[in-house]
């Protein structure tokens, strides 16, 4: 075996450009399996915060039939009476606070902003005590200031204030159904801009103190959802029993995460689905490179390969001789590409790759305003290099066989 | 102590049957340098193959003491070979990525000896064909006399019953041709090998002890010299 | 003389006695019942177009439809663009058909507060008013003229959250007791929709609204003009029309 080994080490310094070559192909394909996947883990874990942090938290409480018909916003699905809940959990020692989340159009006057004009838009009110201890906008102000417990004003996203042209100062009219159903102009002022690191609410958001739609929308002390942060090791799920537990029914429920961003993560999945199409195609891109290289490599040494079997040398050592000289480019391969790969992910996720410019125009599922930074992800690392070694060592396996088909005679007649 | 009873090899090819050999019967004892001699087709590589277990008959029977070689199977002929044969070519065939040393020494490694006992008996042995200090060197930087020599080593490291060369010379000039001879008749000498090769040189057949002339694959002389 | 003092008694509590009642004041809400008693038929089959303008240009469908009672209606458009869309109006529930897709939607919930064909009628105020003097309360502040004609002014105030304005200011035709003008307002008194009869049209012994301008105010370039160019009431109707099975043929 020792000799087999040495053999075939020495074999890869007969053609060292060729070895180089294929070893490098190998190298590019590991490099980029290793980066993209970096990236896209990145990415993912990055929108998965964001996803928590800005939009869903990391579990919700709703009237039982709201998820249902969330895309209505109704009012009149809402929990009637929250503080007694909130005053529950935060005995519990769970971080929690209260929302109101309704649409209208938002009126835009030729005074204000030039020209008259209306958008739809979905309307969040907060408690301004409580909502950024469950929710991470503390430190998303650009300009202006925050909310204050009880009046007519807005925190905008960065985005949708470029979009609409607001700056603060402005004021806007949101129309809009209270709860029952009755028509209700609400007169805000925008008194602060928020940058929102997840694109898809910085281009929508908007947000007023709950006390003053509370007030408009005739709601009585109700809310829409209750919002609760976990810490991050959290089981989810464990603390959703003990929340729903603490609910004891009442005709409202505590739903995860997970189950509210369940089309981000589906959609996730897919283009994880999609990027595994594409690192296959750079492996089998790989494979072919490698399984040529050895073709070559053995039909110019079939004269050798007589010799050895006349000598007594068996089928299965000169395959092995052959897989380990695979195996061996396969190691350079897998040892440059984890080389490059590593630095390439240095890079990722120490600086990373703006795709502001597209984020900004187009919402492409990630929660992701600009930067896409990678995170480390040992564990491809060792299956890239491994996958490298194994899948070139496995190539080799054809073209030796056709070659131990020959008769020794015509192999040592070979020219 | 190798019989060859009425050997039989034919080639398809193309459309035609090359009839290579029609029937040979020949004794070799223990210990001979013998040499199978003939014009180009006619049947001596047939031969030198067959005795060597890389090919196999179509008719008759090969016993190596008294081991039916013919009729063995494909892994007991290759066990066959890896010990009881030894093998020298026209083209030396020596691996380059390996030194002298290690082209002779790793035949002793396919039968899982002594690290110890590889490294004394390779070296003896370099030291025997005349290539003591050239150890280290790969086959690019020796002379063809000197790549032969590796080859006899190669072929005599396992200390084989019968050593087969098809046309050793053939590459070399006259007098490397003639060196490599009197190396070879020196080894069967001293190794008490039996030696079998073929060539079609007059110069190579003055140096066989008997001397087997083939053609259109049958033997029409077989003579003992001194 | 006593006597005659007693026919001058007799004869003027006679007098009072016979004064058409017409000629006596009619309060808020029998105004508004009698407003909704004209514009209830027993069937009535329409053929209309909807003007549909917005910051876009303007957009005309045509559609002919038919009801029975103030509660079950079927409109079936006949424009190109929406040919075979149907929407249904039964006694509980709206149904929209959408021929292309052969796809039967019920409307519930907020999806009522939609405009119909991007209009600013919504689907909503299709079904409202039928108990308005249930949901509001209503004060006769006078009478005043719109256009050429004596109307009674009416405000009305919301007293439940389910109706969409809180308040409502309509004018109606003293005569013929069409609604010639509404305006529906928030409870602050903002304005949020117009409604502005722009010609009325006589069908046999009928008077009513043909020309009606629906506005948002909200939105300075849009509004909607509905027109209705035939009108037959009390005609008979097959009652299977406004089933849902029927809907799709």
């Amino acid at each position: 075996m020792k000799f087999l080994i040495s053999l075939a080490f020495k074999n890869l310094t007969r053609y060292k450009r060729r070895t180089i070559i294929t070893a490098l192909a190998i190298a590019i394909g590991i490099a980029m399996y290793i980066f993209i996947d970096a990236m896209l883990m990145g990415a993912e874990y990055e929108s998965v915060r964001n996803l928590k942090w800005y939009e869903t938290a990391s579990a919700r409480i709703l009237d039982d039939e709201y998820w249902e018909e969330r895309y209505q916003y109704p009012l009149d699905l809402n929990i009637s009476d929250p503080d007694p809940i909130l005053e529950r959990l935060e005995a519990e020692g769970i971080t929690a606070s209260k929302r109101i989340v309704f649409t209208g159009d938002m009126i835009l006057s030729r005074a204000e902003f030039g020209e008259d004009g209306n958008i739809p838009v979905r309307v969040t009110a907060i408690d301004p005590s409580r909502d950024f201890d469950v929710f991470h906008f503390g430190d998303t102000l650009i300009e202006g200031r925050f909310l204050e417990e009880d009046e007519e004003a807005i925190l905008i996203g960065s985005w949708f204030a470029e979009d609409i042209g607001a700056s603060v100062g402005n004021w806007v009219t949101i129309i809009t159904r209270g709860n029952g159903g009755f028509y209700e102009a609400i007169d805000l002022q925008i008194v602060g801009i928020l940058n929102c690191p997840n694109p898809n609410v910085n281009r929508t958001l908007i947000m007023m103190p709950i006390k003053t739609a509370d007030y408009y929308l005739a709601m009585d002390g109700a809310a829409t959802e209750i919002n609760i942060r976990l810490p991050d090791q959290a089981e989810v799920e464990q603390e959703i029993a003990t929340i729903q537990g603490l609910l004891n029914g009442n005709g409202i429920t505590v739903m995860s995460w997970e189950t509210m961003a369940k089309d981000y993560l589906a959609i996730a999945e897919a283009k994880r689905g999609g990027t595994g199409m594409i690192l296959f195609l750079i492996f089998i891109i790989a494979a072919v490179g490698i399984s040529n290289t050895m073709l070559m490599a053995i039909f110019e040494r079939i004269r050798e390969l007589g010799m050895m079997r006349s000598l007594g040398m068996s089928d299965m050592k000169i395959r092995i001789a052959f897989m380990l000289e695979a195996a061996g480019i396969g190691l350079i391969g897998s040892t440059i590409g984890v080389i490059i790969g590593v630095i390439a992910n240095y890079w990722i996720i120490n600086v990373g790759i703006d795709f502001g410019f597209l984020m900004r125009e187009m919402d492409i599922g990630y929660r992701i305003q600009s930067i896409f930074r990678g995170t480390w992800n040992p564990g491809t690392i060792a299956v890239a290099f491994f996958a490298g070694i194994l899948i070139s060592t496995v190539v080799a396996y054809l073209p030796t066989n056709r070659a131990l088909k020959m008769d020794i005679p015509s192999c040592l007649r070979h020219q | 102590m190798i019989s060859i009873d009425q050997a039989v090899r034919n080639y398809q090819a193309g459309e035609t049957v090359v009839r290579a050999l029609r029937g040979v019967s020949l004794d070799i004892e223990q210990g001979e340098f013998i040499s199978i001699a003939g014009p180009s087709g006619s049947g001596k590589t047939t031969l030198l193959n067959l005795i060597g277990c890389i090919d196999a008959l179509d008719g008759g029977e090969i016993t190596i003491n008294g081991e039916a070689v013919s009729s063995m199977n494909k892994k007991s002929k290759t066990d066959f070979r890896r010990i009881n044969l030894g093998f020298i070519f026209q083209t030396y065939n020596l691996i380059p990525v390996l030194t002298a040393y290690e082209n002779v020494s790793f035949v002793l490694s396919l039968l899982d000896l002594p690290e110890q006992e590889v490294r004394e008996r390779t070296m003896g042995l370099l030291k025997e064909v005349g290539l003591e200090g050239m150890e280290h060197r790969r086959p690019s930087r020796l002379s063809g006399g000197q790549q032969q020599r590796v080859a006899i080593a190669r072929a005599l490291i396992k200390n084989p019953q019968v050593v087969l060369a098809d046309e050793p010379t053939a590459n070399l000039d006259s007098e490397t041709g003639e060196e490599i001879l009197k190396l070879m008749k020196e080894m069967n000498r001293r190794h008490h090998t039996t030696f079998i090769f073929s060539t079609h040189d007059k110069m190579v057949m003055e140096y066989a002890e008997r001397l087997v002339m083939l053609h259109d694959g049958q033997i029409i002389s077989d003579e003992r010299r001194q | 003389m006593r006597t005659k003092r007693t026919q001058k008694l007799l004869s003027l509590l006679v007098m009072i006695c016979l004064i058409p009642s017409s000629l006596a004041a009619m309060s808020a809400e029998e105004i508004i019942r009698k407003t909704d008693e004209m514009q209830t038929f027993d069937t009535a089959i329409t053929e209309g177009e909807l003007q549909i303008t917005d910051r876009f240009g303007t957009k005309i469908s045509t559609f002919i439809a038919w009801s029975r009672g103030s509660e079950e209606s079927l409109i079936e458009f006949t424009s190109t663009a929406e040919r075979g869309q149907k929407i249904l109006r039964t006694v509980d529930s709206i149904y929209l058909y959408y021929p292309d897709a052969q796809e039967l939607i019920r409307m519930q919930g907020a999806a009522l507060r939609q405009g119909m064909l991007g209009s600013d009628v919504s689907y909503e105020d299709m079904t409202g008013d039928n108990d308005r003097l249930s949901q509001y309360e209503v004060v006769l502040d006078g009478e005043q003229v719109i256009g050429d004609r004596m109307c009674y002014k009416l405000s009305l105030t919301a007293t439940t959250r389910s109706v969409p304005y809180p308040k409502e200011t309509i004018w109606i035709d003293k005569e013929h007791f069409i609604v010639l003008k509404g305006e529906y307002s928030t409870k602050s008194g903002r304005l949020i929709k117009e409604i502005d009869v722009l010609e009325t049209g006589r069908f046999d012994d009928l008077v009513l609204a043909t020309t009606t301008r629906i506005s948002d105010t909200m939105k300075a370039d849009s509004q909607t003009l509905m027109i209705i160019r035939e009108l037959q009431v009390n005609v008979p109707i097959d009652s299977r029309i406004f089933s849902l099975d029927e809907l799709s043929w």
